[in-house]
């Protein structure tokens, strides 16, 4: 019940609506009241032989007006009713969305999508539920109850009000009841559901083992037994739910029953009137949506509060990273890092994986500290897991640091304005993430009024413009889930032009080019070199061919500077760097290598 | 189309002929019961009340008949939906097993190009769909259907001028289903499509939120997602609206229409001759059971389009032909022989060619190759993962093909990079569908190193393993996955080494393995660290999906060919490491 409070804020902002439908329902419950009293004076009338035309016609006349009425009103007080509940809808949506468009990428790691998407559909129908049939439930259900109730206690009879409503209090005892089991037999047959679904996915992930250990036969019995189970499961929940018609029929009829019986009693004492008789049972009937309401209204409005707890639990997040910096412009591109320590923030352990609980112990920075000066490039090198990729994001500012350990232009980046500072770098992740729509689109995602050639433009720099123009539909072919797969390294390309296409000062490519070949991959730095003389660039990357016309190039190694240096120093030192590089040259050889150069059997 | 669907599911029920039968009979029991009800009140007020009787043994009779009635009526009542729930539960339970197997008999392949959640989808909401059919839409219209008929009967019986008159409410009713079918249809699937927007919108924008921010697009994002909200808002006040003006209102307002036309005819009749008032009684009683069922099967309807869309695409998987092989060789020593295979996927790109070779029984093969050489292609061909359309693989000098599948699949077996571990205890993961002793699952763990690993476990062999094998490592999972292969004693051995993510320790457990093994069984090995085929007694080398060279270990270094190159780069690794 406490719902309906909680939520007068959205209650009071749409008063009229809900104000109107209340007063619709509540004329609609008044003028229920008068056709069983029509009906029964005609029943008397006819009964006492009183009746003529002119009466039957006016009844008539009455019955059908009412109907007319009636009808409009119900119409009426759907619209505004419902109406109103759907827009609690939206507006809860489109909350958390916004709110979501706040958060950082902690927030993403800590909930996952499956469980933010739950609350967007489920939570929100729930809502609606409460704002809608919950109203109808609790102030229709008690409003026709309670007239109901007085118009046959008052203008009928009390003490036969009594005597028929006498079954009711023991059906809704069974009612309670069975409305408990049937809540613990569903979730009963909602796991078993569960079960099912899992071992689907179990047996189709799982499918080329169990082919390799002729497990079919096995895991279809498995699946059988689960299915099963899920059946008897479901048969529960019938069972209970088959209780609840029979209950009611016997209610009912044992209610009219009484009615009937103790009505002719009192008609054979001549103080009651068949016609009362008949408006009686005729209201009785009445009461039947109210109790049912009763019980309704008590589930949508626990589910509704469970659901209004969790979605302003999620409002009520701040967002981790706040944006209350106020510079709204880098001076210039230089770069300047002090991380003395980083660990990430509140990371839980994940399940059953030791080694990863010890590892978020350690830190997965410390002690970095370089200058970058403006329209200079760095590259960034190391084993995997060495914390290249949190080295970047810090940069980005997507986790909080103490002030001053990533200063932009001179500036500790907290002093920015979150979407100045963003709009300054252009950056290209290890993973691409393209949306389901048209290579266009996803393309100038950051500036979607950039014209055709600008966009072309930035694909060529990207060496991408020759593919797209290959695609059936060029830039209008649709990518991602349902549309053309394009290749990893197309993928990546897609991405790089992008972020070329914002034009920003700074450009940062964490591993970003790695499923494009080598040739290509010199092909496109040519480019940007040539291109973007003046842009500050960061390149993140394996392949040190990438990294051997940087300025600066850090070796990090379980979240410390390792070596650092150019390239020619690098080599020089002759430690991690030096060694890989000369690996990956003959790497490099190796994959030039042709199988028909050199086809060699011996015995 | 959708008809050929419906009439198939109906089709499915068949094998349940007599629960049918039963179950309509006891629900004919059940609405006779009801519409017994307000006839038995109709006597009472017309044969007893109006005469000014009240007590007698005929009355006390029909008191009897009404409680009976009750009585009969409630527990038919309880009957008559489990039947059909029971019905419904097992068409359903039918064809989950038949998906289930039709999916497992599938060719690896299918699975290759099949989103996993797609194929689980089918088994899992689609099924659940085709339930909500038989429960919501078929039971619920056969039950409403019958009991207004039954009501008709009664009015007949009663009066039959009256019973026309209610009749003619019945155009009107089906008049006003067809027509709001018909409008909220295409309605209804528009919210529904929005609806699916908005979410698929969510789920891009959530997953896609880091690019979003670092492209300032929030607001435009925002807006788009409000555009979409506030449409599907839109549309659902308009359906609310046609719900509103089509639905419960109206039937409502015919029902009363009716009433008022029950009255008049009834009115007119008294004022000619005498009447009997219980009719009008039992007549309104009629009515106010008649809206009811009405409604529900109006909207009913709409569950059955998406159930039969459902049926339709778990037909589809139903149908397509499943892999067979009906061999029947057996393999003895498991010599294997490969001549002239070529294979490709796709037809287009060749992923081994002309690749010849020859194990004999309980000799040691190293394969080596770079990443996309072919080499795991090699070893799917060899488990019959994929049929070979050119050249030829022998085992005992017999065709793969004409092999059991019950040998192949325990003489043959395969122990991959990144191995599948089943929910379940690790006892179970070892096991799989057969019976072996706690002593000879605890031997094949030594085998494979895990003795250590084994104690360690709080509960030993009835440990759960977690979701895919979540409770232990990398390297772990690798050596269950080999004592799960050991146990089985098989003839032929390949083992897939594990790569980047094996520890040295395991490392060197899964060495000293197959050490032990050289010379029991035919291994094939694919090493990624080549310390651990030094010992082979044939090493190939794999390029681009050729065999370029072979030999033992010793020879191929003397060659100073790709395998002295592959394996000085690796030597050099481990100094950088």
């Amino acid at each position: 019940m406490k719902i309906f409070w909680e939520l007068r804020g959205f209650f009071l902002r749409n008063w009229p609506p809900y104000l109107a439908a209340v007063i619709m329902l509540t004329l609609v419950a008044l003028l229920l009241m008068l056709p069983p009293h029509l009906i029964g004076t005609l029943v008397d009338r006819i009964a006492q032989q009183t009746l003529d035309a002119d009466y039957l016609m006016m009844t008539v006349g009455e019955l059908l007006g009412l109907a007319v009425l009636i009808y409009i009103f119900r119409v009426l007080w759907r619209i505004f009713l419902f109406g109103a509940s759907h827009k609690l809808a939206a507006e809860t949506r489109q909350d958390l969305y916004r709110h979501w468009t706040t958060m950082s990428p902690q927030y993403f790691r800590k909930h996952t999508t499956g469980d933010l998407m739950a609350h967007a559909t489920n939570d929100v129908e729930a809502l609606q539920m409460t704002a809608g049939e919950g109203i109808l439930a609790t102030f229709d259900g008690l409003l026709t109850g309670v007239i109901v109730l007085a118009v046959m206690m008052i203008t009928l009879s009390w003490d036969l009000t009594l005597v028929a409503l006498l079954p009711w209090p023991i059906m809704a005892i069974f009612m309670y009841q069975f409305g408990r089991s049937l809540h613990t037999g569903f979730s009963d047959a909602q796991a078993s559901f569960g079960a099912l679904t899992e071992l689907s996915q179990e047996a189709i992930s799982g499918i080329r083992t169990i082919k390799a250990y002729g497990q079919e036969e096995a895991m279809a019995r498995q699946f059988a037994e689960t299915a099963e189970t899920a059946t008897q499961a479901y048969m529960k929940v019938a069972a209970t739910d088959a209780k609840y018609e029979p209950t009611i029929v016997l209610t009912i009829g044992a209610s009219f029953l009484s009615a009937v019986t103790y009505g002719g009693w009192l008609i054979h004492q001549q103080t009651l009137t068949l016609g009362e008789l008949t408006s009686f049972t005729m209201y009785l009937g009445y009461l039947i949506w109210p109790m049912f309401a009763f019980g309704w209204m008590l589930n949508i409005a626990e589910r509704g509060s469970a659901a209004y707890d969790r979605i302003n639990r999620l409002l009520a997040e701040a967002p981790q990273i706040p944006d209350t910096g106020e510079l709204t412009s880098l001076s210039d591109t230089s770069l300047q890092v002090a991380i003395d320590e980083f660990h990430y923030p509140d990371q839980d352990p994940v399940a059953g994986d030791a080694e990863q609980n010890t590892v978020s112990l350690q830190a997965a920075l410390r002690d970095i500290h370089f200058h970058l000066a403006a329209g200079k490039t760095l590259g960034i090198t190391g084993p995997t897991g060495s914390g290249k990729t949190t080295l970047i994001k810090l940069l980005l500012r997507q986790y909080a640091l103490p002030p001053g350990s990533v200063a932009w232009g001179g500036e500790s980046v907290e002093r920015y304005q979150q979407a100045a500072f963003r709009a300054h770098i252009a950056y290209v992740p290890q993973e691409p993430f393209l949306f389901s729509t048209t290579v266009q689109e996803n393309l100038s995602l950051g500036r979607p009024e950039a014209s055709r050639e600008e966009v072309e433009n930035a694909a060529g720099l990207a060496a991408l413009h020759e593919d797209i123009e290959l695609f059936q539909n060029g830039y209008e072919t649709v990518v991602g889930e349902r549309g053309v797969t394009l290749s990893g390294g197309q993928k990546q390309r897609l991405a790089l032009s992008r972020a070329l296409l914002i034009e920003a000062p700074v450009l940062i490519l964490d591993d970003a080019l790695s499923a494009v070949d080598t040739g290509t991959e010199n092909r496109i730095l040519q480019h940007l070199k040539e291109a973007r003389r003046d842009t500050t660039t960061i390149i993140v990357s394996h392949r040190l061919s990438a990294l051997r016309h940087a300025d600066k190039i850090l070796v990090l190694d379980q979240g410390h500077i390792r070596e650092q240096g150019n390239h020619s120093e690098l080599v020089a030192q002759a430690g991690w760097y030096s060694q890989i590089y000369e690996l990956q040259q003959i790497e490099q050889d190796l994959d030039r290598l042709q199988p028909q150069d050199r086809v060699v059997q011996q015995e | 189309m959708q008809w050929r669907v419906f009439k198939r599911l109906l089709a499915a029920s068949a094998s349940w002929k007599k629960l049918w039968m039963g179950g309509c009979a006891i629900l004919l029991l059940a609405t006779a019961m009801d519409v017994l009800g307000p006839y038995l009140i109709k006597h009472f007020i017309d044969d007893y009340l109006s005469h000014g009787r009240y007590l007698d043994s005929g009355s006390v009779q029909l008191f009897v008949f009404y409680v009976a009635s009750l009585l009969i009526g409630s527990l038919a009542h309880y009957g008559a939906p489990l039947v059909f729930s029971r019905i419904a539960l097992q068409v359903v339970e039918k064809l989950r097993k038949d998906v289930f197997h039709s999916v497992l008999s599938r060719p690896v392949s299918y699975f290759d190009k099949s989103a996993t959640g797609a194929l689980v989808s089918r088994l899992s909401n689609d099924t659940e769909a085709i339930k909500e059919l038989f429960l919501n839409v078929i039971a619920n219209f056969i039950t409403n259907v019958v009991l207004v008929t039954g009501i008709f009967i009664m009015m007949a019986v009663l009066d039959f001028r009256l019973m026309l008159v209610c009749l003619a409410l019945m155009p009107l009713v089906v008049g006003a289903m067809v027509m709001y079918q018909r409008l909220s249809t295409p309605m209804f699937q528009r919210v529904r499509a929005l609806l699916s927007d908005i979410n698929a919108q969510l789920h891009e924008s959530l997953n896609g939120m880091p690019i979003i921010q670092l492209l300032n697009q929030q607001k435009r994002f925002n807006e788009r997602f409000r555009g979409t909200v506030q449409e599907h808002f839109r549309w659902r006040v308009k359906n609310v609206k046609l719900d509103g003006l089509m639905l419960r209102a109206l039937i409502d307002m015919f029902s009363m229409a009716t009433l008022a036309s029950i009255v008049y005819f009834f009115g007119n009749q008294s004022l000619q001759d005498a009447v009997e008032i219980g009719v009008l009684y039992a007549f309104i009683s009629y009515l106010g059971r008649f809206v009811e069922p009405l409604i529900e099967l109006t909207q009913r309807l709409n569950i059955m389009q998406q159930s039969l869309v459902a049926g339709q695409r778990v037909f589809e998987l139903l149908d397509t032909e499943p892999e067979r092989y009906d061999g029947v060789g057996q393999i003895k020593e498991g010599r294997i022989t490969l001549r002239n295979v070529n294979f490709s996927y796709n037809g287009e790109t060749q992923v081994l060619q002309d690749v010849s070779l020859d194990i004999p029984a309980g000799g040691m093969l190293g394969v080596v190759g770079r990443t996309g050489s072919g080499k795991s292609t090699l070893m799917q061909l060899l488990i019959r993962f994929y049929p070979v359309k050119q050249g030829e693989i022998l085992i005992d000098d017999q065709p793969l093909n004409a092999i059991s599948a019950a040998s192949l699949r325990q003489d043959v077996c395969l122990v991959e990079q990144e191995p599948f571990l089943f929910q379940g205890s690790l006892a179970d993961n070892l096991r799989l569908d057969r019976n072996y002793s706690e002593q000879e699952m605890i031997d094949a763990l030594t085998k494979a190193g895990l003795q250590s690993m084994l104690q360690r476990l709080p509960q030993g062999l009835a440990t759960p393993l977690g979701e895919r094998g979540g409770r232990l490592s990398n390297g772990e999972r690798h050596l269950v996955a080999l004592a799960r292969a050991l146990l089985r004693k098989p003839k032929v051995l390949i083992l897939d080494e594990a790569t980047a993510t094996v520890d040295s320790e395991s490392e060197a457990r899964v060495q000293q393995a197959v050490n032990r093994l050289h010379g029991e069984v035919t291994l094939i090995v694919i090493a990624h660290r080549l310390s651990t085929i030094r010992h082979a007694d044939k090493i190939i080398v794999l390029h681009h999906g050729k065999l370029v060279e072979e030999g033992d270990h010793r020879q191929l270094m003397a060659l100073e060919g790709l395998y002295q190159h592959l394996y000085s780069i690796q030597t050099a690794h481990l100094l950088a490491d």
